[in-house]
């Protein structure tokens, strides 16, 4: 992980010097777990402690595009059972997708739709 | 999400054209009910200047879009002629009176709300004006750029009209401040040297009169500030140049006064030509009677 990055971060938010750290943090304790660690925006609104849940977004955003996490629109199977397609945005999301959890072409509900922030090694 | 189905969500982001707002669209339509949405309304009211269209003011309602708080409300006071702009008094105070009754008509339909306003250039002037006049204007958050106010405004005596500090964004090259302040009465060259008061914040920038009504610079300086009363510093701010030579002889003379001894000295003239026909007529009458008599 490179601190060069978080410090690009911090120069584009100053103001959100406390958030990027948060993150920083974070992102270390995600990194020094084996394996692939997820979280919704949700999730990391009550971890960073945001001073608003848009600037949140745009740190993210920017942590993103330097390769410190990405983020993902998952398409969840119908039957319960995970994932069947990640895409980077929602727009990108086609109507119908095959579900090789239950082995067909299913249409995609909006209940099926997650969006994830992941962090991997 | 807020959407009957995928579709439906799709084509409210293509809606965005700015990459980062709908980003943060995207992500507003995943926002858990444990991220607290804020519940007052936030009016922020936007005051163009003399000639400049609607389009920054359409690209900054765009960028509000995601903060749902935020209500942009466009106000507007007709083309106004540079003509105009010059006379002194006459005209400017139907402008101000338009505006006044947009702001308190707004107030009447949203008692509860906060009003804020971001205005370039005439606009500046016309926030600056009501506030002084009127002490029942109330005002949450200003924001003003390509400022043409006194730089001897009295803001202490509006303070209580006021929440926050008011942020004035400055364009170190922007020469029409100086201009209003040399060719005409009662502007000010606020927008290029600053107010210089406790209850304002001048940020400088590396800008041109209108530089700053760029979505970028909305975003990064503008959102911030309307939405939790942040100011984002400039870096600009400790690198500022010295004052230009352009700036040096706009600020060096009054124009307004050799305006004004120009049309002065052209009236004389044109009265003397006047005059001198109006002698030669005379003569030529005398001469034509004299002639007529003999």
């Amino acid at each position: 992980m490179s601190s060069d990055k978080f410090d690009i971060l911090i120069d584009e938010f100053p103001e959100e010097t406390a958030l990027v750290r948060r993150l920083r943090e974070l992102i270390a304790r995600a990194l020094a777990t084996p394996g692939r660690k997820e979280f919704s925006p949700t999730r990391l609104y009550d971890e960073l402690h945001p001073t608003n849940y848009r600037i949140m977004i745009r740190v993210l955003s920017s942590a993103s595009e330097k390769g410190l996490l990405h983020k993902h629109i998952r398409v969840e199977s119908s039957s319960g059972k995970g994932g069947i397609g990640d895409f980077n945005s929602l727009i990108d999301v086609p109507p119908r997708l095959y579900d090789s959890r239950i082995g067909r072409d299913v249409e995609v509900m909006q209940d099926q739709l997650e969006m994830i922030y992941s962090i991997e090694r | 999400m807020d959407f009957n189905n995928l579709q439906e969500a799709q084509q409210y982001l293509q809606t965005f054209t700015d990459p980062a707002e709908r980003e943060i669209a995207e992500a507003n339509l995943f926002r858990g009910p444990t991220v607290p949405t804020p519940v007052r309304k936030h009016i922020v009211v936007l005051l163009h200047g003399m000639n400049t269209n609607a389009e920054w003011q359409e690209a900054l309602a765009e960028s509000m879009r995601n903060s749902p708080e935020l209500e942009p409300t466009v106000v507007g006071y007709g083309n106004f002629h540079p003509v105009k702009f010059w006379l002194p008094y006459v005209y400017r105070r139907g402008r101000i009176k338009k505006v006044l009754t947009d702001l308190r008509g707004i107030r009447t339909r949203y008692p509860n709300a906060d009003i804020s306003i971001v205005a370039h250039s005439f606009g500046t002037y016309i926030v600056a004006k009501i506030l002084a006049a009127y002490s029942d204007v109330k005002l949450y958050r200003v924001l003003l750029c390509g400022a043409i106010v006194d730089t001897d405004f009295d803001w202490n005596a509006v303070s209580s009209q006021l929440k926050d500090p008011v942020i004035n964004d400055i364009g170190r090259r922007d020469i029409w401040p100086s201009m209003a302040k040399s060719w005409s009465w009662g502007y000010g060259n606020s927008g290029v040297i600053g107010f210089q008061n406790s209850l304002v914040r001048d940020r400088h920038f590396d800008y041109e009169h209108s530089d700053f009504l760029n979505v970028a610079h909305m975003r990064q300086y503008w959102l911030p500030f309307l939405v939790d009363g942040k100011v984002v510093s400039s870096s600009f701010s400790s690198l500022r140049s010295v004052m230009s030579t352009r700036e040096k002889i706009l600020r060096a003379f009054c124009w307004k006064y050799l305006i004004m001894l120009g049309c002065a000295v052209g009236a004389l003239i044109h009265y003397d030509v006047v005059l001198g026909f109006f002698n030669y007529g005379m003569e030529l009458a005398k001469g034509f009677t004299a002639i007529w008599s003999a």
